[in-house]
């Protein structure tokens, strides 16, 4: 049976887990079969990337894929967030002003980016792309793929950043 | 037989085989394409959708940064300098084919380019190599400069 690679990341893990899985394998199972197992229990919450709502533990890996009819020919991976916040609450500053809004904690830095540069605050795409989003009150940039809740440390559930212009390297 | 590898080849491989690294190939931003150590072959996507290719010396991996120079995956050589990716400021500053001799792109995440320029410590922060993320961190940085509003595409000769 074809094995599918899944990503998993959460408040509570430093880096991106890889597994990988059968087509009708539970999250649960996946979960629990990670070298370091997450256990499921009330308060812990799976997300898809991206997406706004938890699912439930025991859907099958297939059923959060495109369906297709030769199983063997899936080859996307399956991206997963696993949490205790059910939403993060995001603030962004730039140019003196700053924007608030809450996102699922599975979603990408790259999403929220695009919401703050271009939504919120109304840049050009290409400006937007030589804007990046900072961590306040540190220089840590995370990168496009980090899910949003990561960032939260399983503590509280909040983020706040500063859109800041990508510099030119020189002297 | 089996032959044994080095401590820095065996951090380097696990940092392949690690979730950032396969996250980003799986997405298709780059693709390790040849390791013969210390180098390493990498492809990295622009958003034009042209590959890249970029070949590292990884030697005294990861205490040690690489060092990284375009390279022509088709010929499996160092890139002409007159293909080397264009851009209106920043791309054309890490791209620059004059700076030694394009050996290495001019980024503080360099081994070579870092010489000299504690300054980038300050400046930089989030550009200065990190030993802990490794080779995904210089990657990460290579790829936003080439899906950045910055990048122009390749030089037309």
């Amino acid at each position: 049976m074809q094995s599918i690679e899944i990503f998993i990341q959460g408040g509570e893990i430093a880096e991106i887990l890889v597994a990988t899985a059968t087509p009708v394998d539970s999250l649960a199972s996946v979960l629990a079969g990670l070298e370091r197992p997450i256990e499921l229990h009330e308060q812990v919450l799976i997300f898809i990337e991206d997406a706004h709502f938890p699912i439930d533990p025991a859907t099958a890996v297939e059923e959060l894929l495109p369906l297709c009819a030769d199983e063997e020919a899936i080859v996307a991976p399956l991206r997963l967030h696993v949490t205790k916040c059910r939403h993060v609450e995001v603030s962004i500053r730039f140019n003196g002003e700053q924007m608030k809004r809450r996102f699922a904690p599975g979603t990408t830095v790259g999403r929220v980016h695009h919401w703050g540069a271009r939504r919120a605050f109304h840049l050009t795409p290409r400006d937007a792309a030589e804007h990046v989003l900072e961590i306040v009150g540190t220089n840590k940039r995370p990168d496009r793929d980090v899910h949003i809740g990561t960032l939260t440390g399983g503590a509280a559930c909040s983020v706040e950043f500063d859109l800041v212009p990508r510099k030119r390297v020189e002297g | 037989m089996e032959v044994a590898i080095g401590p820095d080849e065996a951090v380097f491989r696990r940092h392949l085989a690690g979730g950032g690294f396969r996250s980003g190939a799986s997405a298709g931003r780059w693709r390790a394409v040849a390791v013969a150590w210390p180098y390493a072959v990498f492809g990295v996507s622009a958003v034009d959708g042209v590959e890249w290719g970029l070949r590292f010396d990884c030697t005294d991996y990861p205490r040690t940064p690489p060092t990284a120079r375009p390279w022509d995956l088709d010929r499996d050589a160092p890139l002409a300098a007159d293909r080397w990716p264009s851009g209106a400021s920043r791309v054309p500053m890490a791209f620059n084919p004059n700076w030694k001799n394009g050996s290495c792109l001019y980024l503080p995440c360099d081994r070579q380019s870092i010489e000299g320029h504690a300054n980038w410590n300050n400046e930089h922060p989030s550009l200065i190599w990190d030993a802990t993320v490794g080779i995904v961190h210089y990657l990460r940085i290579v790829y936003d400069l080439l899906n950045s509003g910055d990048y122009r595409g390749r030089n037309v000769a």
